[in-house]
């Protein structure tokens, strides 16, 4: 398929993922995308990054969502500064998707700086190799994030629950299969 | 295999030795032997004369392919990142014209 095919239908997250690097942002790819990356058979129109807070990088980053024209998905002013540490997700619409900051991603500790020693840069082509949370990583934000969404009511929050479970799940096979793949190989596995 | 597996299956729930299936068959039992292991694939029909010999059927009708989770799990680490990332792009392209 040619890869205009992507921007047809809205979603570019090569698109996305080309702002940040244009602008050097330091982030670990997170989410539903970075989950796909690594192999889990889901549908997104989102990318989920979690940035490093370092002040030089919050500039970068800031200069990345005015290069992208990010707004706020509830329509209020962006002030970045702010928002990183007021809010622990940062939902915003741009021309080629949504943009999800999550400064600390549930399940993590310090988020960049937990994130960034499992992850890998991958290449995902257009001479894109951002950063991306590994799959332990992931499975572990999947599992805490059902449980956090367990406390909360509403269907909404049922649906978002169930999802991460089956994300969690279907991660864990992916890292069983890989370590049956690594002693396949006689190599053994860091994790 | 599938064939040999079914095959197998089938005669040994029927109760017959590979001779006994031979003989109602009509087919030599050094062939039947060499379905069961795999070695040479029955046509179809042969297959399914077989499974009818042993009193079985098998359903033959078109139905939409719906591969398990753990097999597309397979197929999908089978891919580079950048391809699973244009296979999600595609896959949404499928499902928007899909309506």
């Amino acid at each position: 398929m040619e890869r205009g095919g992507a921007e047809q239908n809205g979603f570019d997250p090569r698109g996305l993922l080309a702002g940040l690097a244009r602008n050097y942002v330091s982030y670990v790819l997170i989410g539903a995308l970075a989950r796909v990356i690594r192999g889990t058979d889901e549908i997104t129109d989102g990318v989920d990054i979690c940035p490093s807070l370092a002040e030089d990088n919050r500039e970068r980053l800031a200069a990345a969502l005015d290069d992208l024209e990010a707004q706020r998905a509830d329509r209020r002013r962006l002030i970045l500064d702010d928002t990183l540490a007021q809010e622990r997700v940062i939902r915003l619409r741009t021309g080629m998707g949504e943009l999800q900051i999550v400064p600390e991603p549930a399940g993590t500790r310090r988020g960049y700086e937990d994130l960034r020693r499992g992850a890998t840069r991958e290449h995902l082509g257009d001479g894109l190799r951002p950063e991306v949370a590994s799959v332990a990583d992931l499975a572990r934000m999947s599992a805490a994030l059902a449980h956090e969404l367990e406390q909360e009511r509403g269907r909404e929050a049922e649906r978002g629950r169930e999802r991460a479970i089956r994300s969690s799940r279907e991660l864990r096979r992916i890292m069983e299969a890989e370590i049956v793949l690594q002693r396949t190989l006689g190599r053994g596995i860091e994790r | 295999m599938r064939s040999a597996t079914i095959l197998r299956e089938a005669r040994l729930r029927a109760g017959f030795s590979q001779e006994e299936l031979a003989r109602v068959s009509r087919k030599d039992r050094t062939v039947i032997a060499r379905y069961e292991q795999g070695v040479v694939a029955p046509s179809l029909d042969t297959l399914v004369q077989l499974l009818r010999a042993c009193g079985y059927d098998i359903p033959l009708e078109l139905v939409p392919y719906d591969p398990g989770p753990d097999e597309t799990m397979a197929e999908i680490q089978m891919l580079s990142p950048e391809r699973r990332l244009d296979r999600l792009l595609e896959e949404r392209h499928r499902r928007e014209e899909g309506g």
